[in-house]
C-alpha cells in the first residue's frame, strides 16, 4: 500500500517525500495512519531495496533541511506489477 | 521540543529524524506532531526489537502447536504433566507454611535489637528458667541504654460472666519496647498509676476479643466492664489484628493485655519476674549486650550468694539473649529448613524426571526436528518449539499443582501444631503464588536446557561420529538419569520412612491405661467448687445410658504440663526418673473409667475418696524411687504435716504426653486439697456403645454445674494423638515427600523405559523373528534398567547416611539407621523401577515381528 502511495505522491510536484505520502495514503485509504509508522516503513522499504531516495536542496519553510523524496525501483515495480495481476486474476467472473 | 528531536535522533537514526523534522517544521504540525511522530517510531522500534528476540506470531504458534503435538503424545503428557503437578503442589505448601515460619518479617520493627533474655540453672541447665527481678535490677543498672521489659502469662480476666480472657500482664513499658502499637488506645503511665490506686484494671483487648465480645464498638475506650467474680476492668486500647506476643514457640496471641506493676524494691527480690524482653539501640551488638548481661548476672552471684534453701531455685546462674527471630519458632525453625530443603529436593527430582522424558521425546521428534533446521530454521527455532512444549507441560503441571496446593494447605492448617509460630495467614497468598510461579520457570527451563543440549550434540555428533557413539553417549545419560533420580527418591523415602516409623513406635507406646471407648473431658473451675459438686457432675454423666464408668481428677492429662507433688519425700528415696513425681487427688470411679491397672494392694473406697481419708496409691516408679528393694504397701508419706497410708500401688502411666516417659505419681482423695476442682473427668463406655460426647456435653454445659467450662472434650485416642501433634505433623510432611518421590521415580522409570522400548520395537521384533521368547525380551530390558536403579539406590544410601543427620532429632527410639525401614526404603525404590521396566518390557515381550518390521 506504501509503495502505491509513493507511486501516486510522484505525480506531485513536490515528489513523493513523508508528507504527500502520508497525504495519499490518508485521502485514498480514508484511515488514518500513524506517521510514525509511515515514516519507519519508508526507511525499511528502502533498507530493502524497494524504494530509493534522493535529496533536494535545503528548504527555507524546512527550517533549512532537504525533503527526501523516494521513487520506486525496478524490483518494486514488479512486484506491484505481480501483486496487480495476481489480484485481476481472482476478481475475474467474480460479482458482488 | 529540543528532547522530542533528540529522542527521534536515538530511536529513529540521524538522517530519518532529520527528514521527519523537517515535515513536521514544513507543515507546521509543531511539538504534538512531533511528539505524535515520536511515539509512532518508538512503538514501531520497539516492536521490531521485541519481535527479533521473541517473534510473537512465532511463539503464539509454537505454543499452539504445542499443544497439539501434547495432546497426540497423550502419556507423555499426561506422566510429564503429572510429575510436574505432584511436585509443584507439595513444594507450594510447603512453602505457604515456611514463608510464615522463615521468611515472613517479623511484625516487629527492628527486631534484630529486640531480645528474650533467658536464665539458666547450672544444676539444671536443660531448664529455661524466668529471671528474678533481682536479676532484672542488676542488668538495668549494668545496661542504662537498654530497655527491659516484663509479661507475666497464664491469666484469667473475666470481663462480662462468660469465658474468662486468656491473659497476659505487662510492666509500664511492654509496647514501647515490642514495638507494636495496639489499633486503638494503649496503656500509658497514667493506666498504671490508676491501677495502683485500686482503680478498675486497664486491658487492651485483642481484636478478635473485641469483635466478639464488645460487638466491635469503635467507642469501647474507656468502657468499665464486670466479671461474674466481682472484679471491674476498664477497656484501655484494642490490639491490632496482626499482633502476635513474642513468646518462644508459640503463636500466642493473648485475649487480653494488662498491666503488672513491678515490685518497689528489686535489689533483694528473688521472685520470678517473668519473660523478659529487651530492646538495645543498634550501637549495642548482640555479642556485647550478651557479655555484659553475664557480666552483670555473675557479679550479682558473688554479691548475693545463693542460699542452701534456694538449691535449684533462687536468681539464675546464667542469662542468655536470644534475638527475637531466633527465639520465636526456634525449636520448629530447623524442621522448616529440612522440610524445605525436601521440597527444594523433591522439584529438583521432577525436573530430572520430566528433563529424562523430554530427552527421549525429543530425540523421537529428530526428523521433525532436523526437517526444521533443513527448512531454514536456526537453532534458536528449535530452542522456541521445544521451550514452547515446556512452558506448556511446566504451565499446566503447574496450575494443577497450585490447586493441589489449595487443598493441601487447608489440610496443613488443620494439622499444624499449635506452637508453630505463623507470621501470616496460612493461605495461597502472592508470595506463595510467586514461588510457583519461579518455580515453574525453573522447571521450564532445566527440562529444556538438557534436552536440548543433547538435541544439538546429537546433530553435530551423529555427523561427525557416526550412529554409534551417539548411542553410547545417550545410553550412558539415560544410565545416569535414572540412577540419579533412584538416588534423589530414596533420599526422599528414607527419610520419610524414618520418620513415620517414629510414629508408629509412638503410636504403639503404652498409655499404662486403657484408652478403648474412653472419652477424656478437660475442665476449668470459673469459681470455687468442692467434693459434693463432683460427684454430682459424674452422677450426672454416669446416668447417660451406655455410660459404664466415669471419674476424675485435679490433675493435668496429656498436656505436657508437670506440677510436682506436696508430698514429701520419704528418707532413703532413691533417683527418681524422669521430671520427677507428680500427684493427683481422684474421685471415686477413676480407676474404673480410666483402666489404670492396680498392681499390688487394693484402690481406696468410694467411701474413702469421698471421705478424704488418709490413703494413698502410688504407681510403680514411684514405690521403686522410693522404696527401693522394699514393698511400698503401708509406708507412710507425710504431706503438709499429715500421714498418708499407701494401700496400692498402680502401673505407670504415661500423663504428660504419648512420647513422654511416664513419671512417678501419687494418687489421693481430691478432698484432701485446697483446691478439689476436677481438672480431667474420664468416662467410660460400656462395650459395643459409642461414646456420645455431645451427650456428655449436654450433661455438663447446664446452668447447675456451671461453676465448670469444658476446654476440651474428645475421646482418649484422640487426646493421645493430640500430645504429639508435632510428631504426625512432622511425619505428614516426610511420609508425603517420600511417597511423592517413589511415585515421581516410579512414573518416570515407567515412561522413560515405555519410551526407550516403544523406540526399540524394529530391534525387538527382529528378535523375536530370530527365535527370542518373551522371557527374554523382558529380561533384556528389565536387566538394562535395573543396573541404573541398584546404582541409583546405592548412590542414595551413601547420600542418605549423611543426610538422616538433618531428621534424626524428629525420632523417637528409632536409631536413623535403622536396617529394617532402610531396607524398606530401598525396597519401595527398587519395587517401582522394577515395576516401571517390566510394564513396558512385557509390553515389548508381545510384539508382532511383522508389524514390528514395518516400523520407520
Amino acid at each position: 500500500m506504501v509503495l502505491l502511495a509513493v507511486l501516486q505522491a510522484g505525480k506531485h510536484p513536490d515528489g513523493a517525500y513523508g508528507i504527500t505520502v502520508f497525504d495519499e495514503l490518508a485521502d485514498r485509504t480514508q484511515r488514518r495512519a500513524s506517521r510514525g509508522a509511515v515514516y519507519m516503513t519508508l526507511d525499511r522499504l528502502e533498507k530493502k531495496g524497494l524504494l530509493r531516495s534522493s535529496l533536494t536542496e535545503p528548504l527555507a519553510e524546512r527550517g533549512g533541511r532537504a525533503r527526501r523524496c523516494y521513487e520506486l525501483t525496478k524490483p518494486a515495480r514488479a512486484a506491484l506489477r505481480e501483486s496487480q495481476r495476481a489480484l485481476q486474476s481472482l476478481w475475474a467472473g467474480v460479482e458482488l | 521540543m529540543k528532547f522530542l528531536a533528540w529522542w527521534l535522533r536515538h530511536v529513529a537514526g540521524d538522517a530519518l529524524a532529520r527528514d521527519i523534522l523537517g515535515d513536521v517544521a514544513e507543515s507546521g504540525g509543531g511539538s504534538a506532531r512531533l511528539a505524535a511522530i515520536a511515539m509512532g517510531v518508538t512503538l514501531r522500534r520497539a516492536r521490531e526489537a521485541f519481535a527479533s528476540i521473541v517473534p510473537g506470531r512465532a511463539v503464539g504458534a509454537d505454543l499452539r502447536y504445542a499443544v497439539r503435538s501434547l495432546m497426540r503424545a497423550k502419556w507423555y503428557a499426561a506422566t510429564t504433566i503429572g510429575v510436574i503437578a505432584l511436585g509443584m503442589a507439595l513444594a507450594t505448601t510447603v512453602f505457604a507454611v515456611v514463608d510464615g515460619v522463615l521468611f515472613k518479617k517479623l511484625p516487629y520493627p527492628d527486631a534484630r535489637h529486640l531480645y528474650l533474655v533467658t536464665g539458666e540453672w547450672t544444676s539444671r541447665p536443660e531448664a529455661i528458667v524466668p529471671p528474678s527481678w533481682s536479676d532484672l535490677a542488676a542488668w538495668r543498672a549494668a545496661i542504662p541504654e537498654a530497655r527491659f521489659t516484663i509479661a507475666v502469662g497464664g491469666g484469667r480476666v473475666s470481663i462480662d460472666g462468660g469465658e474468662p480472657l486468656r491473659s497476659v500482664f505487662v510492666t509500664s513499658n511492654f509496647f514501647d519496647v515490642i514495638g507494636q502499637r495496639p489499633l486503638l488506645g494503649g496503656l500509658g503511665p497514667d493506666d498504671f498509676r490508676a491501677y495502683a490506686a485500686t482503680e478498675a484494671r486497664p486491658l487492651v483487648i485483642s481484636y478478635a476479643a473485641w469483635q466478639s465480645r464488645l460487638g466491635g464498638d469503635p467507642a469501647v475506650i474507656g468502657r468499665v466492664v464486670q466479671g461474674d467474680n466481682g472484679q471491674r476492668s476498664r477497656i484501655a486500647g484494642v490490639l491490632a489484628p496482626d499482633f502476635v506476643f513474642p513468646i518462644a514457640d508459640g503463636r500466642f496471641v493473648p485475649d487480653a493485655i494488662g498491666p503488672e506493676i513491678e515490685p518497689a524494691n528489686q535489689v533483694r527480690n528473688r521472685d520470678r519476674a517473668g519473660s523478659v524482653f529487651a530492646r538495645t539501640p543498634a550501637t549495642l551488638s548482640n555479642d556485647v549486650f550478651s557479655a555484659r548481661l553475664q557480666a552483670a548476672t555473675s557479679a550479682l552471684k558473688q554479691e548475693f550468694p545463693k542460699q542452701p534453701a534456694e538449691r535449684g531455685l533462687g536468681p539464675i546462674d546464667a542469662a542468655t539473649a536470644k534475638r527475637i527471630d531466633i527465639a520465636l519458632g526456634s525449636s520448629t525453625r530447623r524442621m522448616f529448613l529440612v522440610a524445605f530443603g525436601g521440597a527444594v529436593v523433591l522439584v529438583i527430582l521432577a525436573c530430572l524426571n520430566v528433563a529424562g522424558l523430554s530427552a527421549t521425546r525429543i530425540h523421537d521428534r529428530r526428523h521433525e526436528l532436523w526437517l526444521r533446521r533443513a527448512l531454514g530454521g536456526g537453532r534458536g527455532d528449535v530452542v522456541r518449539v521445544l521451550a514452547c512444549e515446556a512452558a506448556v507441560v511446566a504451565g499446566i503441571g503447574g496450575a494443577l499443582g497450585l490447586g493441589g496446593a489449595a487443598w493441601l494447605v487447608r489440610l496443613a492448617g488443620a494439622v499444624l501444631p499449635a506452637n508453630i509460630v505463623l507470621f501470616k495467614t496460612l493461605s495461597i497468598d502472592a508470595r506463595v503464588s510467586a514461588f510457583t510461579l519461579c518455580a515453574v520457570v525453573v522447571t521450564a527451563g532445566l527440562t529444556t536446557l538438557w534436552p536440548v543440549r543433547e538435541a544439538g550434540a546429537e546433530n553435530i555428533r551423529s555427523r561427525l561420529a557416526g550412529a554409534g557413539a551417539v548411542r553410547r553417549s545417550r545410553s550412558r545419560a539415560r544410565f545416569a538419569m535414572v540412577a540419579t533420580q533412584v538416588a534423589l527418591g530414596l533420599i526422599m523415602a528414607v527419610s520419610g520412612v524414618l520418620v513415620t516409623g517414629s510414629l508408629v513406635k509412638v503410636w504403639r507406646q503404652s498409655p499404662g491405661y486403657d484408652p478403648e471407648n474412653t472419652v477424656f473431658l478437660e475442665l476449668r473451675a470459673r469459681t470455687k467448687t468442692d467434693v459434693p459438686l463432683n460427684q454430682e457432675i459424674l452422677d450426672a454423666m454416669r446416668a447417660i445410658p451406655g455410660v459404664a464408668a466415669a471419674g476424675g481428677s485435679n490433675g493435668w492429662f496429656m498436656s505436657r504440663a508437670f506440677g510436682g507433688t506436696s508430698f514429701d519425700e520419704p528418707a532413703g528415696a532413691g533417683e527418681v526418673p524422669g521430671h520427677g513425681i507428680d500427684d493427683a487427688g481422684v474421685t471415686p470411679g477413676f480407676l474404673q473409667a480410666s483402666g489404670l491397672p492396680l498392681l499390688a494392694g487394693r484402690w481406696p473406697t468410694d467411701d474413702e475418696l469421698l471421705n478424704a481419708e488418709s490413703v494413698i496409691v502410688v504407681s510403680e516408679i514411684t514405690a521403686r524411687a522410693y522404696w527401693p528393694g522394699r514393698s511400698a504397701i503401708g509406708q507412710v508419706l507425710m504431706r503438709k504435716g499429715r500421714p498418708f497410708t499407701v494401700v496400692g500401688i498402680s502401673a505407670a502411666a504415661r500423663q504428660l504426653s504419648l512420647d513422654t516417659e511416664p513419671d512417678g505419681i501419687i494418687y489421693f482423695p481430691i478432698g484432701v486439697s485446697a483446691y478439689p476442682s476436677l481438672q480431667t473427668v474420664f468416662v467410660r463406655f460400656a462395650d459395643g456403645v459409642r461414646p456420645d460426647l455431645a451427650r456428655l456435653l449436654a450433661a455438663i454445659e447446664t446452668p447447675r454445674f456451671s461453676a465448670y467450662a469444658v476446654r476440651r472434650a474428645m475421646t482418649v485416642q484422640g487426646a493421645l494423638g493430640d500430645s504429639v501433634r508435632n510428631r504426625k505433623f512432622q511425619a505428614l510432611v516426610f511420609s508425603g515427600f517420600g511417597v511423592a518421590a517413589v511415585v515421581i521415580v516410579g512414573v518416570g522409570v515407567l515412561g522413560l523405559v515405555a519410551m526407550i522400548t516403544a523406540r526399540r520395537t524394529r530391534e525387538m521384533g527382529v528378535r523375536v523373528a530370530l527365535g527370542a521368547n518373551p522371557s527374554s525380551i523382558v529380561g533384556l530390558v528389565v536387566r538394562q534398567e535395573l543396573t541404573a536403579v541398584l546404582a541409583g539406590i546405592a548412590a542414595g544410601g551413601v547420600v542418605s547416611w549423611w543426610t538422616v543427620g538433618f531428621v534424626e532429632a524428629y525420632l523417637f527410639k528409632t536409631p536413623a539407621h535403622d536396617p529394617l525401614l532402610w531396607s524398606a526404603a530401598a525396597a519401595a525404590l527398587l519395587a517401582v523401577g522394577l515395576v516401571g521396566a517390566i510394564v513396558p518390557a512385557l509390553r515389548a515381550s508381545r510384539v508382532d515381528p511383522v508389524m514390528a518390521l514395518r516400523v520407520e
